[in-house]
């Protein structure tokens, strides 16, 4: 294990070269790396089967896992486990349509067919392996006659009323069925009559369906009842008629609804923006990081040329599974329009003109000249990644100024002295080990979409889910407990009751909630502290942009809605919600020209997500890298190079000047980012942290944000998002 | 095509030579030509290039010479709007020889401009030329627009640029202009 930590931490110094070179040292020396290697793959699967070493025979196999043998190899899988679970942990490949780990099993594609053999002999039909559950003394057979017939038949029927329209079908390349039909299908036909033709559904302007080449695997229809929550998808008809769809003509009113392209293994329900756009082979994949909320969904962007052209999930357990949110992954098209590609200074007449780079910096600097360190104010924007924020602070704190802030924080995080004051504490993946959840003023549907299908899985489990503040749909039943604190036992007994019995309760928190209303929050918990489990903390602060947490581990405080009078030079690193009164000089670094572009006296351009090595840190405290796709358009650079630049004109040249040594900077000010991609360890609750205050008996604890689709600079230029926003609205 | 019939591969190539030569010899004296007295125009070599390539190709000498006075029978049936003149031979040619267009320019000339009432003639599907048989417009006829590339042009066809006067436009994004005072 500790080599593996050293080898990541290789990586995160050298890169892929370093780690191919140590890679090949560490094979040069045979005595040692046999054993490393068998190690490192001991580590990498996670799976919690696993394949008994013939060498090893006093192994003892524990008592929740049983053994079977899958052609002959025996495997050890969990006790209740399926027939497919078990071929997947022998390596044994199975074909699917209908089967998806994250969704019940329907077990209606047949295609994952199997012998299967006891002591009374073989099956007497082969089996649909992922509906079936593995029994003791089974053993599974795939690679026989029998089977490899059963499954071509199967691709026959499936192939039946299956257009070949693969040439002009945008899951061409990446399609299941027609990978599937490489091994199964045959060369030619035996339908002679007319294929079946089904109507296009309107799913929004998101989806895009072509229902004739659907297979009826009902994935889609599972996925919007169990984990988007919405019935709108369904089967009507029977047999050869029947169909998938919305029952009546509507969109489907998810926030989650872009995975269904992802669940759908043929072409019929695919991505509406970026149909006809590319192959999948033409594209560039990247692992990035999601910065549409503060969840730090982890993304694969892929990019052909300059252009992002699609963004899809990346599988991660401990943040968002399978899923990412619809802006997550459809607001890339934002990031082609109203860009800031080079820089630009107020000449005459004070209108922005396009000017050289020294220009731009040199103006910069002329009016700093003269002006003190309390005069000056820096804030942070909603997408700052952390190497800009430092950045920022670093040189702020050069030329004299405290005043470093970042919008959107939020009210109820005063001081980021103690880090479990505001994050995510019990971790996202702790969502699922809670046995309460209380919200208090907050919406996890439009702040945080996949962290809301979280909670709806613990729902359906059982656990009681309270909410404090607006009534709003969630997707799943909640027990509304009033608008506001104080929060009354006598409202509903039942959840009081799971609230004082609750070991492991978890109250997720707004984090534009008042201070008072957290400590109304926290004497909660003070009264229940010996039921609470060592090492669990219940408070849960959901935020709302990506660089929130990053600013405050990096010192920032929360920012005003307004910079206060007197200020004569104002640094907005992507500010665009920050009112700026006359009189001061404003310098923006960003990316798109919004609010924050239109009061600038100077422009620096600067790179959006995808197009910078950026770090961000998530609600919960866990940093995680994006990496960049693609180039910064025209002359932009990344945020912190300019500032570095701007600090050398300014003449308090900042002591870094690449990307390693922005990095140690960070690790210097914040040892959470030497542990990339690991959450913290869980805190212990401490107590009441907050101060207490009067809640007005009338307010109403609401989220700040209005309309999901449209919440930073990037999505509001997304022609995508503007359809959606619209399509919501004439609903 | 009538060189080659006769000289065979090894003369085409022996012609072949000899044109290269002479357009290189052309072009060194025109370019010293060029450096003393500026008010001679340069012959556009790029255009006889294009006629040897032309006169090689066996287009010319096809369709100026071979085709109408090497058959002394060849009958002019009648000329198009597009000004394609049309000729045929009844006998003593190979069928699928016997009917041909010459275009009014022959170093830029498209077989979709034969326009569809000679198109039926020419390609035998009917032996009524319009200028013998009037020709009864159906009913669906709409404007030809493929010849002059009025018709669909992909993104970045060399043709849209010809036709339109300009490139096609890189750039991926939209930038942002500043709101003018």
């Amino acid at each position: 294990m500790e080599s593996s930590r050293a080898l990541a931490r290789l990586w995160r110094l050298t890169g892929p070269t370093g780690l191919t070179q140590a890679r090949a040292m560490l094979l040069g020396r045979p005595c040692w790396s046999q054993q490393q290697t068998q190690q490192q793959h001991n580590s990498f699967s996670s799976s919690s089967s696993s394949v008994p070493e013939e060498s090893d025979e006093e192994k003892k196999m524990p008592d929740h896992m049983m053994s079977t043998i899958v052609n002959g190899k025996e495997v050890w899988v969990p006790k209740g486990s399926s027939v497919m679970q078990a071929c997947d942990a022998a390596g044994v490949d199975i074909p699917r349509f209908c089967y998806h780990p994250k969704l019940s099993v329907a077990g209606n594609c047949r295609m994952c067919l199997v012998d299967l053999e006891n002591e009374r002999g073989m099956s007497p039909k082969p089996v649909a392996s992922c509906a079936m559950p593995l029994a003791p003394g089974t053993t599974i057979l795939t690679d026989t006659d029998r089977v490899k017939k059963a499954r071509e038949g199967v691709m026959e029927f499936l192939l039946l009323n299956h257009p070949l329209d693969c040439p002009i079908c945008d899951q061409g390349g990446e399609c299941d069925l027609q990978d599937q039909a490489m091994h199964y299908g045959s060369d030619r036909g035996r339908f002679v009559g007319q294929k079946r033709t089904v109507v296009d559904k309107n799913l929004g302007p998101l989806v895009k369906t072509v229902m004739t080449r659907c297979i009826h695997c009902t994935r889609c229809v599972r996925y919007a009842k169990e984990v988007a929550g919405v019935e709108d998808l369904g089967v009507t008809g029977r047999g050869g008629a029947s169909e998938i769809g919305t029952y009546v003509n509507k969109l489907m009113e998810s926030e989650l609804s872009g995975n269904v392209i992802d669940l759908c293994p043929v072409g019929a329900l695919t991505s509406k923006p970026y149909a006809f756009t590319a192959r999948q082979w033409e594209l560039k994949p990247t692992e990035s990081v999601d910065v549409s909320d503060a969840l730090g969904c982890n993304i694969r962007v892929d990019s052909r040329g300059t252009e992002v052209l699609r963004i899809l999930p990346r599988n991660n357990e401990e943040v968002n599974e399978d899923w990412i949110s619809d802006k997550a992954r459809f607001q890339y098209d934002g990031l082609q329009r109203q860009r800031l590609n080079v820089p630009m200074a107020k000449g005459a007449g004070s209108v922005l003109k396009p000017v050289k780079w020294e220009e731009a910096l040199t103006a910069v600097a002329e009016a700093a000249e003269g002006v003190s360190g309390e005069d000056m104010a820096a804030y942070g924007g909603k997408l700052a990644d952390c190497e800009s924020l430092i950045a920022l602070k670093d040189l702020a704190n050069r030329l004299g100024c405290e005043t470093v802030q970042c919008e959107d924080v939020g009210q109820g995080v005063p001081d980021a002295d103690l880090r479990s004051t505001y994050l995510f504490n019990p971790t996202l993946s702790g969502v699922d080990a809670a046995d309460v959840i209380l919200m208090v003023g907050t919406n996890p549907r439009v702040e945080a979409p996949v962290l809301n299908a979280r909670i709806r899985k613990a729902q359906l489990e059982g656990v009681p889910i309270g909410m404090l503040g607006e009534d709003v749909d969630l997707t799943y039943p909640t027990t509304h407990l009033g608008g506001a604190p104080p929060l009354s036992a006598k409202k509903n007994a039942d959840f009081s009751l799971a609230l004082d019995q609750a070991r492991r309760p978890l109250v997720l928190v707004g984090a534009n909630c008042d201070p008072a209303v957290m400590a109304e929050v926290e004497e909660l918990f003070e009264k229940r502290r010996e039921t609470i489990e060592d090492g669990w903390n219940p408070i849960s602060v959901l935020h709302q942009s990506a660089s929130t947490v990053g600013a405050l581990d990096l010192g920032y405080g929360a920012a005003p809605k307004a910079v206060p009078e007197g200020k004569k030079l104002v640094f907005l690193l992507g500010a665009d919600e920050i009112d700026v009164p006359e009189g001061a000089f404003v310098v923006y670094i960003g990316h798109h020209g919004d609010k924050g572009a239109c009061r600038a006296d100077v422009v620096l351009p600067a790179a959006a997500f995808t197009e910078k090595h950026a770090t961000y840190v998530n609600t919960e405290g866990r940093p995680q890298h994006a990496r960049r796709a693609i180039a910064p358009p025209g002359e932009a650079r990344d945020d912190w190079k300019i500032l570095r630049a701007l600090s050398e004109v300014m003449g308090h040249a900042l002591p870094y000047d690449d990307l390693r040594g922005v990095r140690s900077r960070l690790c210097e000010v914040s040892p959470t980012f030497e542990r990339i991609d690991e959450a913290p360890q869980k805190a212990t609750y401490l107590g009441p942290k907050h101060k207490k205050g009067k809640v007005g008996a009338k307010t109403v604890l609401r989220t700040t944000i209005e309309n999901f689709y449209q919440t930073d600079v990037i999505s509001r230029a997304s022609l995508a998002m503007a359809k959606a926003t619209q399509a919501r609205a004439n609903q | 095509m009538a060189l080659w019939r006769e000289t065979g591969k090894a003369g085409l190539a022996l012609c072949a030579r000899l044109a290269a030569r002479s357009g290189l010899r052309a072009s060194v004296a025109s370019s010293q030509q060029h450096q003393q007295r500026d008010f001679v125009k340069l012959p556009d070599l790029s255009q006889a290039a294009n006629a040897i390539g032309t006169f090689l190709d066996g287009k010319v000498m096809e369709a100026k010479y071979i085709h109408p006075y090497m058959f002394k029978q060849a009958e002019f049936v009648g000329e198009d709007y597009n000004g394609n003149k049309y000729y045929e031979i009844k006998k003593g040619v190979l069928y699928g020889r016997h009917r041909w267009f010459v275009p009014p320019d022959i170093f830029e000339y498209s077989p979709a401009s034969v326009p569809p009432e000679w198109h039926g003639w020419l390609h035998n599907i009917n032996n009524d030329a319009p200028s013998r048989v009037k020709f009864i417009e159906p009913s669906y006829k709409t404007e030809a627009t493929t010849y002059k590339y009025l018709g669909y042009q992909p993104k970045g066809s060399y043709r849209k640029k010809l036709e339109f006067g300009r490139k096609r436009n890189w750039k991926k994004y939209q930038a942002w202009t500043p709101p003018s005072a």
